[in-house]
């Protein structure tokens, strides 16, 4: 076992890849009352075409099919794994993104025992036809509500016009159609490609004993056995050109405006600088749109901004983009100013180094907030693309990025990238 | 956790506590419920937290605030039953983390937004009071974009009788729009002055420099009376209400007469009760309407202890709606007639024993917790007392509590039906 301290944050990491290739991180954290844990497949919904363990031929899977599978896992032969985690005196949950597939666990009591149910429901897979058909109607009920949410159209409708044709193009949980279409073979064969040990990765934080807690974790670990470790053939991630306008009418109270920017350029291949690159990308917009920019002042003073405005930068190893959204009674007009600000950001009074180190500061700032959430910090791991680096080293590399750095990743960003323009209007 | 008279009615409460990597500083004034002043507290809520006589701007405000180490000052208005509270929020990292006085400065900023408001002649600044109530009501207006919130609006004027008690914690449109710059700050000295008010500071802080830096707020003392528990008596009939909405999803919205209150005899038979019913997975109505007839994805119970408010919440498909308001009615019915096992008594008091303390992981729910105990000292449950009387909960206590339990509002917002 690896054991790493931090100085900047005082916390202490241990990690551990065990024999079967499940990656674990303990973080103890003795004053606290919860032990959380989080067990995470990188297996998401854009996974749906890739060749079976066991098989030579790529297969396309119904849409949905990750998210389907994370609700039948808490089903098995004698009821519903929640009611064991509730005599437990626990509360457990599951979320499925377009990459993976998290199972967790947040307890006063039982720690260890807890553990041991994640670890074992989520390794004993239980699907039957009947059982399958039945969880049909609950998520038909989940599709439906979030039909309804104006908020998740916009992002839905926006990625759809960004990437057509491909698995971004479809919700994460499917559409009623191709959840009726999912059988358990279908599951068992997901399960079977996907929920190996080494595609995984556990993250446990909260007042236990740390020794104990990694015996417990070994010694369920080695009393079970797994098929070898075989690399998973995904199929690489496409998309057709993107649309660049489309608009849909709901019943909402104000237009709902989003920009999107398809990242078209290369991305870095060390886990380090691509953990600079997310970071440039993402100060790069706070640089030109955040509420310290003169912009942001001026577009909320017209009117064509409120506190909803928000942006953002997401990045996976198959595909980056930035979005920007706005209830905006003028879509047109906010649409002209954030493109042309796009354009021009190297005379930008706001790109300058004073604006980056006021950001820098900020960020650091938050960064040690974000310390308090026990749930933030696991899903932080559970999310990571940057192998040798993570979570706690970002105080070190935040210190790395300087102006020119940020402008030599937003020149190639901005120079490739394809815009992408959505609006939800009132009916 | 030590507590500080700043004047009558002005208290200063600081909780210290290692744990956490942040301080949490929240102000809070509160004041009977009223429609004359709601709009009024709502428009201040968003005046300070924009721009005051010292940061004149948005972009001067927020650069402020990230020097700060990216501090952050929010402000949020809400109710306790019969109260309306105002609530001031500063967070921001614990000054040994960044060698910088984050807590002196970030204090002196909260004075600031209080004592120094951007005013003009004994108004607050008209353009920014207009750009704010604009804000304001296009934020109202899109909030019944979110159907549940819709929903709950709906019940709630359905169930309560007392009009006042009925209106939204952010208030109407209406209530805004009527408002002037003069008006809301001649209420705002007055909110100054009259309001019960509570500091509370959290976090791993030196006691006397915080005492230290509140000492020179110029609050001044005041008559206040804790008159928080709302409650209205049952009424015969049902109040009825069904609209059709262009919904993929179809909600359904039942309200119930409560008869507990916080701190009462019942109290802790009402969060057991609440458990089995609706509040956690393995509850009668999660394990029945979701998991067993697959009827609804989101289905749940609560209650609030303030208002005597107990409400039932599903959504569904249109076409089931027959079947699943029969199935909800079954579920109280099961409680009311004793048919749960002690075992899942004793699971339900597990989770709410494990909730309680996983709660106090949290900055904001530790205040919470103190602003009951400054609130109603005298109802304030202790964790032994909490624990103890959680222990003691029997059967027939569960079972009295479902059985007061009375319909007394039902709201359907009725989509399109897929059907079975």
């Amino acid at each position: 076992m690896e054991t790493k301290f931090y100085e900047k944050t005082g916390e202490t990491l241990f990690s551990d890849v065990l024999s079967n290739g499940l990656t674990v991180y303990y973080l103890p954290k003795a004053d606290y009352n919860r032990t959380y844990g989080l067990f995470t497949t990188n297996f998401g919904s854009l996974d749906t075409t890739f060749i079976p363990r066991g098989a030579t031929e790529f297969q396309t899977f119904p849409e949905g099919i990750a998210h389907f599978l994370e609700h039948k896992l808490f089903e098995k032969e004698d009821g519903d794994v929640m009611y064991k985690f509730g005599a437990l005196g626990a509360q457990t949950n599951a979320f499925t993104s377009f990459s993976r597939t998290s199972y967790l666990f947040s307890t006063r009591e039982n720690s260890y025992e807890c553990t041991q149910l994640l670890l074992d429901f989520v390794q004993k897979p239980y699907f039957t036809e009947e059982n399958v058909h039945k969880e049909q109607g609950i998520i038909q009920q989940e599709i439906q509500m979030y039909q309804d949410d104006s908020d998740f159209r916009l992002f839905a409708g926006l990625l759809a016009k960004m990437y057509p044709e491909s698995p971004l193009a479809a919700d994460i949980a499917g559409t009623p159609a191709t959840i009726n279409a999912i059988t358990s073979e279908d599951l068992y064969q997901n399960y079977e490609t996907f929920y190996h040990p080494s595609n995984m990765n556990l993250f446990l934080t909260g007042p236990f004993d740390i020794d104990k807690m990694a015996d417990f974790v070994k010694n369920n670990q080695e009393n079970k056995t797994f098929v070898k470790i075989e690399e998973i053939k995904r199929q690489p991630f496409q998309a057709e050109n993107p649309r660049s306008f489309d608009q849909l009418e709901l019943e909402v109270a104000m237009p709902k405006f989003a920009l999107g920017l398809r990242g078209e350029d290369e991305i870095p291949k060390s886990s380090k600088e691509l953990l600079i690159y997310k970071l440039s990308n993402q100060i790069f917009l706070d640089l030109l749109f955040g509420r310290t920019s003169e912009r942001y002042e001026k577009l909320y003073n017209v009117g064509l901004i409120d506190d909803s405005f928000g942006f953002s930068f997401d990045l996976e190893k198959q595909f980056h983009f930035s979005i920007l959204t706005a209830d905006t009674e003028n879509p047109e007009k906010l649409s002209q100013a954030l493109q042309e600000a796009l354009k021009s950001y190297k005379i930008d009074k706001d790109f300058s180094v004073e604006h980056l180190d006021l950001l820098k500061r900020e960020m650091l700032g938050d960064y040690f907030s974000s310390l308090n959430s026990l749930e933030y910090i696991a899903n932080q791991f559970a999310s990571e693309i940057y192998d040798d680096l993570n979570f706690f080293d970002l105080p070190e590399i935040l210190e790395k990025i300087t102006l020119d750095v940020i402008e030599k990743y937003a020149e190639k960003f901005i120079n490739e990238m394809k815009l992408v323009e959505f609006t939800i209007l009132p009916k | 956790m030590a507590e500080y008279k700043i004047a009558d009615g002005v208290r200063l409460h600081v909780i210290n506590e290692t744990k956490f990597k942040t301080v949490r500083v929240m102000v809070r004034f509160r004041e009977k419920i009223s429609e004359k002043n709601l709009g009024k507290r709502v428009i201040i809520s968003n005046m300070l937290e924009t721009t005051n006589a010292v940061y004149t701007t948005g972009g001067d405000f927020s650069r402020k605030l990230s020097s700060l180490f990216g501090a952050t000052f929010t402000t949020g208005v809400s109710k306790k039953g019969n109260q309306h509270i105002l609530s001031i929020n500063m967070n921001f990292v614990n000054p040994k983390f960044v060698n910088f006085d984050t807590l002196g400065e970030a204090i002196s900023f909260l004075k600031t937004a209080f004592f120094e408001p951007d005013v003009v002649e004994n108004s607050f600044n008209p353009t920014i009071f207009k750009r704010e109530q604009t804000n304001l009501i296009h934020y109202l207006e899109s909030m019944n974009d979110d159907r549940a919130y819709y929903a709950s609006r709906k019940l709630a004027n359905l169930f309560f009788e007392d009009k006042e008690q009925a209106l939204p914690s952010v208030g109407t449109v209406e209530l805004i729009e009527r408002e002037t710059p003069e008006a809301v700050f001649d209420y705002y000295q007055k909110l100054l002055k009259n309001n019960a008010t509570d500091i509370f500071v959290l976090g791993d802080v030196d006691e006397k420099r915080v005492v230290e830096l509140f000492s020179d707020f110029e609050f001044t003392d005041r008559t206040t009376v804790s008159d928080v528990f709302y409650s209205q008596v049952l009424t015969e009939n049902v109040s009825v209400l069904t609209e059709k909405k262009e919904t993929a999803q179809s909600l359904l919205q039942l309200g119930y007469h409560l008869g507990v209150h916080y701190g009462d005899a019942d109290y802790m038979a009402l969060q057991v009760m609440n458990g089995l019913l609706g509040g956690f997975a393995h509850s009668k109505l999660f394990a029945n309407v979701r998991e067993k007839a697959s009827l609804a994805y989101s289905i749940s119970s609560t209650f609030d202890s303030f208002s005597g408010f107990f409400k039932i919440s599903a959504g569904i498909d249109a076409a089931n709606f027959d079947r699943a308001k029969q199935l909800i009615f079954d579920q109280l019915l099961a409680l009311q007639k004793g048919n749960f096992t002690s075992h899942e008594m004793e699971q339900t008091k597990t989770m709410l024993r494990n909730t309680y303390f996983v709660s106090k992981d949290s900055p904001s729910n530790n205040i919470e917790l103190e602003f009951v105990k400054a609130l109603i000292p005298e109802r304030f449950l202790s964790t032994d007392s909490f624990l103890s009387s959680l222990t003691e909960v029997s059967k027939d206590d569960v079972r009295r509590v479902a059985s007061h339990l009375t319909l007394q509002a039902e709201y359907f917002m009725e989509g399109e039906a897929l059907g079975n």
